[in-house]
Parts: structure tokens; C-alpha cells; sequence
């Protein structure tokens, strides 16, 4: 610190430190910890109180239109009609004409927030646990009858309106005693779902090869003919599983080019061969995206070609689903992000002293094991850092599910994560989901540093 | 990463693996072909730009037309008179496209600052946090980027910033400063530390010296960074996504055009054909350039 105080002065290195403090708290370590702030707590709405408060409302707002229903009616008031009153005791008149041919008895429309104010009220439990709001707290068991009139109905709303917004004051005061963590919403990734299947699909799919490795892991089973699959984690898995893919893919299909690139091709080609990777690799992500929705639409070019060979009819309806295939994800995933692989190969690649090739030809080495001795040991930071930003990419890629798919559904696990976060509204489910997928990519990529022998130093070389 | 910055192609004498004559006849065959597989949807994109049928297709021809193109500056009553243009929003798509520059030009700057700030500290400053600095400031790079939209947006929320333009430059910078961050330690590493010694012991004071030493050697550097920081955010949509709130950048309408369910207008081709355009003039630019300083520097 000091040597810097020295070189740059007392102003300028207040300046870095300051600026990197600001980064490296502000950007990068606040937000994480109060993501996984959010993800450690339970969402509000399966909290008991929340429950129960919502059964208050459920209730008040049942007075309020059986208000509004007497006061139209009343207004009306063609004098067959009282109004009740509160104090007296309702009046049941059999004869009261009905207004609407779908109400009930007492000639009020079905009100759903009245026949929802009751509390006999499931309570959000974990997978195989059901709990009831009045047996749990033991509270009296009222709900609004909707067949009696509207005396009756108001009353009892009333009651149940009281009590609910008494347990409702007891469970927020007893729930401030707790502590709100918990690790309740990562428990959620593992969670079953039903899978309504006709018997034909489940046969159907019985045979197939995605559902037999499923199975044989666990994340589908079947329980008294039900069909149950763990579809987060399935998802989760599958981008894991075809993110590592897409980087092995890469891998393969860039070293040659990037061999070529540094150590093979005449200089001019070199530069021409430079230039044409660069193009690619520097356009604008969304339209390299973009241009593949025009070869995999529906009417794309794919199933245009499909149906000049015969094998599909378009005009008839028949046409290969390209958009809702995971493997079109993996595709496209693999295009838009296979030059991130040549560039950090070539960059350490091109360092490579030439007369050590020379050397080991002359020596009477083969060319496979020039590769494996001298350029590859060379290149190993570029290939562990080529890896590392292809893996991250595909990864995180969301782009490309959402522009290419559409978001017919969620094939790729950053889309579940949004999904849960804008579309359900779950922003605590959502954060745990996004925090976990980080650990987990920051795991595999620090095992793989790890095998690879690679430092971040590797980063500024490549 | 820092591909760009760093990757040249290098003039040099024409010594290399010797390869047998048909190993170099498959590479230059696989070469070609991946080479192909790389510009066979660009270019694809770019043909139905000029095809006059809407969603774009290259089967479907239905003759050679310039309006997706002259959507971006023909006049309303013409717009109008278009069944497909006239449902496309022309002006949301320029707010658009200006937002992206307003974040980009807040983006750039702070960016710049931050990586700077990062590298000087990280190669100047001997200590035990160094590599426990490395990480932090790495991980951003390293992590999902809409993991990084979402914290940012939870965080800032947290404070009372509610989602937009703001938060948009936040999450961006938050990992873009990286790049410039890795450019300039890139640089800084191979500056020898007596000319900033030479200049304080001749009594420069700390400031001068690094104005008139340190940043002119940094220049080339810091216009690569600022290159690749722009870039990165203009074309930013995945952490964009998650930080945006309502506002929308030149990405994300793109990506919000595209997913019209009732077709997705040539328009987009037609930008995009404009992109292609540009990245290759500005790449054969560079490589130019490139080859007249090496042409300098090697006589």
C-alpha cells in the first residue's frame, strides 16, 4: 500500500481504492447477500398469517359486495325487498323474486370470495404433509353458508372475518419470534410434480430414451399409476449436462481451426482466415440468434427441405417441431458461442515458439505427438479458459432458448428462473433458484480449474 | 476474454508444423467448412432482408424489395399505407435503440474507471488480499449473467431504485468492468516500473507522473477496453432482461420483435444485414490498421 501511495499519490490511489471498494461491495458481494437473503426466506404468501390474513380479506370483501348487492337491490327496492338490518335478525322471505337465474337460495348470485371465507383453509406444506388452518391453530370451524340469504351470510362472514383476523394478529407476532430463514425454497428444486399422461403418451413414452435415463435416476417415478417427475431438477441437469456438451463440442471443433489460425496457415491466409472468425464472433449476439429462427421455424428452412424431399407436408399440417426441441436450444447454444473457444486457444497458441515444432519434426516426432507434447502443454491456459467462458455461456445462455423457442416452454434453466421470478412472482423461490445455480456453476468450473491446473492469472493471457 | 484486445494476426516467416500434404488438405477442407457453418445464417438473414414477404423467408421468394429498409426513414402516411409495417412501432424501436446508447455511454466510463482502479490495484499492490481480490473481482465474468441482473435488481430494490435504466448500467458494469479490468493488467504488466520511478526521482509529483507516464503508455489499452465495454453493451440481453424493469433497450426490443407471435416483421433482417455490414468493415479496418503498425514497427 504504501509503494502505491509512493507511485500514484495520496488522491489518485484514494480514487482506486475507492473505486474498487465500490465494485467489489456495491456490484458484486451486497447484491449477492441480499439475493441469498431472499432466497433463504419463506415466500410470504405460504406463511400461516399470510393464510389466514388472506381469509379476512376473503371475508371483508364478501361483506362488501353483499353490501353493494343490497344496496342495488334496495335502490330497486320494488317493496317485496326489506333491508336487512344488522341488529334485527335476518329475514327470510321464500318468496323474494331472484335476480339472477344462477344465484342461489335467498336469491343471491354466487359470491366466490363468500364461499371462500372459511377457516377450513389448506395451509402451503411440503410434498406429502397437508395441514388445515382451524385444526392446526384450533380455532372454531365457520364458513359462510352461500345458500342462505343475505342476513345470514353477512353475519357469518362477520364471524369468520373476527376470527381470522385475531389468529391473524397471534401468527404475525409469533412468526416475528422465528427466525424467517430457512432452506425451504432450495428444498424446492427437488420437488415432484404430477405429470397428467393419457395411457397412449405414457406408452408412448415408455419407450423412449430420455424417459428410461430419467427413471433410472430418479427424477421420474411412477406411484399408484400417477406419474411424478422432479421437473426443476430435471431441467437443472439437462442444461448442466448439455452446457458440458456444447463445451466438449467446441473444444473439438476449435482446436484445429485455432491450430491452423496460429501455427499453420500462410501469413496472408492467416490474416483473411482472422478476419472471417472475427465477423462471427463480434455481431451483435441477438442477431446471430435471430438468424437461426428463419432456418428453424415451422415454415423455416429446415422443414422447407424436409418437405421438397417428401418427408414431411406442410401445406397438410405436418411438420417437424424444430422450435420445441431441446437439441435446437443445444444448436444454436453451440453456434453462437463456439469462437469464444478459438480466440483464448489462438491468443496462448500464437505464442508458441516455432523452432520447438522444428525441433521436435527434425527429432523425428509424429505430428500427433508434436500435438500432444509441445502445443497442447502449451496451450492448456487457453483451452482451460476457452472452456471455462464456452461453459459459462452456454450455461447462462437465455438469449437463445427465449428467442429461439419463444418461450414455448422451459428448456433451458435460466428461462425456469425467470419464469419464476416475473411470470409466477416468486421472487424468493426465483433468487434460491438463481443463488443454487451459481454455486453449482462455480463449483464445476473451480473443479475444472482445479483439474486443469488453470489461475484466473490465465485469464489476462487469454 | 480479452480476445479481441490481445488476439493479432502476427506476420511472420513461414515456419510451422509441417504437415503432410493430405492432413493440410483436410484441414483446409474442415477449415472452409466450419467457415461455412459460421456465415451460412448471416448470410441467410441477410438475403431475406431483401425478400418481400413478411415473417422473412428465403424459400418463399417473392421478389426483390428495399422497404424493410426504408421502413427506418419513410414518411407515416407510406407507413401507414404498408399492411405489415404499419403494425410495427417505430418510434418505441428508436427510444430503444437510445436507451442502449445512454446505458453504453454510462456503461463505458464507469466501466473504464472501475477495471483501471482493478488492475493498478491488483498489479501494484503486493498484499494477502490479492488473490482473495482476483476472485471477487473475476467472479461476475464467471457467473450466469442473469443471475447477476437478478441480484442487482433485488440489492438496488432493496435501497428504493426501482428497475430501469439505472439498474440496467449497474448490472452491466458490474460485470463488463472485467474486461477492461484484464486489458489493461495485460498492459500494465509489461510497463517497467522505472519509468514512473525515473519520473518521480527527477521530481515529478505523483499526479504528473501518471499523467504525462502511466496513462499515455495505457492509451492503446484503455481504447480497446472502451471498444470491447461498448460492445458488450450494446449487445447485453440476457442480464439486461432480468434488470430492466419496464425500459427497453436496442436488445431487448429485438428479442421482444422476434417473439411476436403473429410473425416477426423483415425489419429485424434489416437491421441486422446493417450489423453484418458494419462488424465486417470494422474488422477488416482493424486488421488493416493492425498490419500498418506491425508494418511500422518490423521494417
Amino acid at each position: 500500500m504504501r509503494r502505491l501511495v509512493r507511485t500514484y499519490g495520496g488522491a489518485l490511489t484514494t480514487v482506486f481504492v475507492f473505486a474498487t471498494l465500490v465494485w467489489a461491495i456495491m456490484l458484486i458481494v451486497l447484491p449477492q447477500l441480499s439475493m441469498l437473503d431472499m432466497a433463504l426466506r419463506t415466500p410470504l404468501r405460504a406463511k400461516d398469517s399470510s393464510i389466514a390474513q388472506t381469509v379476512m380479506r376473503d371475508a371483508q370483501t364478501c361483506q362488501a359486495v353483499l353490501d353493494t348487492y343490497r344496496d342495488e337491490v334496495g335502490a330497486a327496492g320494488d317493496g317485496g325487498l326489506a333491508v336487512p338490518s344488522l341488529s334485527a335478525p335476518p329475514l327470510a322471505t321464500p318468496s323474494l323474486p331472484s335476480p339472477s337465474p344462477g344465484g342461489s337460495g335467498g336469491g343471491l348470485p354466487y359470491i366466490i370470495q363468500c364461499d371462500r371465507a372459511t377457516t377450513a383453509q389448506p395451509l402451503v406444506r411440503d410434498a406429502g404433509e397437508s395441514a388445515w388452518l382451524n385444526t392446526e391453530y384450533e380455532i372454531e370451524t365457520l364458513a359462510v353458508d352461500i345458500t342462505a340469504d343475505l342476513g345470514t351470510q353477512y353475519a357469518q362472514a362477520q364471524a369468520v372475518r373476527d376470527a381470522a383476523a385475531a389468529l391473524y394478529q397471534e401468527l404475525v407476532a409469533a412468526e416475528a419470534e422465528l427466525s424467517p430463514y430457512g432452506f425451504r425454497n432450495f428444498v424446492q428444486i427437488f420437488k415432484p410434480l404430477v405429470i397428467p399422461l393419457s395411457a397412449d403418451a405414457r406408452a408412448q413414452e415408455a419407450g423412449e430414451f430420455g424417459t428410461w435415463v430419467k427413471e433410472a435416476i430418479g427424477l421420474r417415478y411412477e406411484r399408484d399409476g400417477v406419474v411424478y417427475e422432479r421437473v426443476t431438477l430435471t431441467t437443472l441437469l439437462r442444461t448442466i449436462l448439455f452446457a458440458a456438451v456444447a463445451t466438449a463440442l467446441a473444444l473439438v471443433a476449435c482446436y484445429p481451426i485455432a491450430c491452423n489460425l496460429a501455427l499453420r496457415a500462410a501469413p496472408h491466409r492467416a490474416v483473411w482466415l482472422f478476419v472471417a472468425l472475427l465477423v462471427p464472433y463480434a455481431t451483435v449476439e441477438i442477431m446471430r440468434v435471430y438468424a437461426w429462427v428463419t432456418i428453424v421455424d415451422n415454415n423455416g428452412l429446415l422443414n422447407r427441405l424436409l418437405d421438397l424431399f417428401g418427408v414431411v407436408d406442410i401445406e397438410g399440417g405436418d411438420f417437424v417441431a424444430f422450435k420445441r426441441s431441446p437439441l435446437t436450444v443445444f444448436t444454436v447454444i453451440v453456434y453462437t458461442y463456439i469462437l469464444f473457444m478459438v480466440f483464448p486457444i489462438y491468443n496462448v497458441m500464437s505464442t508458441l515458439d516455432r523452432n520447438q515444432i522444428e525441433a521436435a519434426h527434425d527429432l523425428g516426432s509424429s505430428t500427433w505427438r508434436v500435438h500432444r507434447r509441445i502445443i497442447i502443454p502449451h496451450a492448456k491456459p487457453g483451452i482451460a479458459v476457452g472452456c471455462i467462458a464456452t461453459f459459462m455461456l452456454s450455461a447462462g445462455a437465455f438469449s437463445v432458448p427465449r428467442i429461439v423457442s419463444s418461450g414455448l416452454q422451459g428448456e433451458w434453466f435460466s428461462q425456469t428462473i425467470y419464469n419464476k421470478f416475473f411470470e409466477s412472482q416468486n421472487t424468493n423461490l426465483g433468487s434460491a433458484y438463481a443463488f443454487a445455480y451459481t454455486v453449482i456453476c462455480f463449483v464445476i468450473v473451480g473443479l475444472f480449474m482445479w483439474v486443469m491446473r488453470a489461475r484466473l492469472k490465465d485469464f489476462m493471457r487469454a | 476474454m480479452s480476445a479481441i484486445a490481445e488476439a493479432r494476426p502476427a506476420a511472420r516467416p513461414r515456419v510451422g508444423i509441417r504437415p503432410g500434404r493430405g492432413s493440410q488438405l483436410l484441414l483446409r477442407i474442415y477449415t472452409a467448412a466450419f467457415l461455412v457453418f459460421m456465415f451460412a445464417p448471416l448470410l441467410l438473414l441477410v438475403i431475406a432482408s431483401f425478400n418481400d414477404v413478411s415473417p422473412p423467408s428465403v424459400t418463399d421468394w417473392r421478389g426483390l424489395t428495399g422497404k424493410w429498409y426504408a421502413f427506418y426513414w419513410m414518411d407515416e402516411a407510406s407507413l401507414r399505407a404498408d399492411a405489415v409495417l404499419r403494425s410495427i412501432d417505430r418510434g418505441r424501436f428508436y427510444d430503444c435503440l437510445g436507451n442502449s446508447l445512454i446505458v453504453a455511454a454510462c456503461v463505458v466510463p464507469l466501466s473504464l474507471l472501475l477495471g483501471l482502479s482493478g488492475a493498478i490495484l491488483l498489479t501494484r499492490w503486493q498484499s494477502r488480499f490479492n488473490a482473495f481480490l482476483w476472485w471477487v473481482l473475476l467472479s461476475p465474468m464467471l457467473a450466469p449473467g442473469i443471475v447477476l441482473g437478478l441480484s442487482t435488481l433485488v440489492f438496488w430494490g432493496d435501497l428504493g431504485m426501482s428497475a430501469g435504466l439505472g439498474t440496467i448500467v449497474l448490472a452491466q458494469t458490474t460485470f463488463i468492468a472485467g474486461f477492461p479490468m484484464l486489458v489493461i493488467m495485460a498492459r500494465l504488466q509489461r510497463q517497467p516500473p522505472e519509468q514512473e520511478e525515473a519520473a518521480l526521482d527527477l521530481g515529478a509529483s505523483p499526479w504528473l507522473a501518471f499523467r504525462r507516464i502511466t496513462l499515455p503508455y495505457l492509451v492503446p489499452a484503455l481504447a480497446t477496453a472502451g471498444v470491447i465495454a461498448f460492445m458488450s453493451s450494446f449487445e447485453n440481453y440476457n442480464t439486461t432482461m432480468f434488470a430492466r424493469g419496464g425500459s427497453c433497450t436496442f436488445s431487448t426490443e429485438i428479442g421482444a420483435m422476434v417473439r411476436n407471435p403473429n410473425g416477426h416483421p423483415p425489419v429485424i433482417n434489416a437491421v441486422g444485414t446493417v450489423i453484418v455490414v458494419l462488424t465486417i468493415a470494422a474488422a477488416i479496418g482493424h486488421t488493416i490498421l493492425l498490419r500498418r503498425e506491425q508494418g511500422k514497427a518490423v521494417p
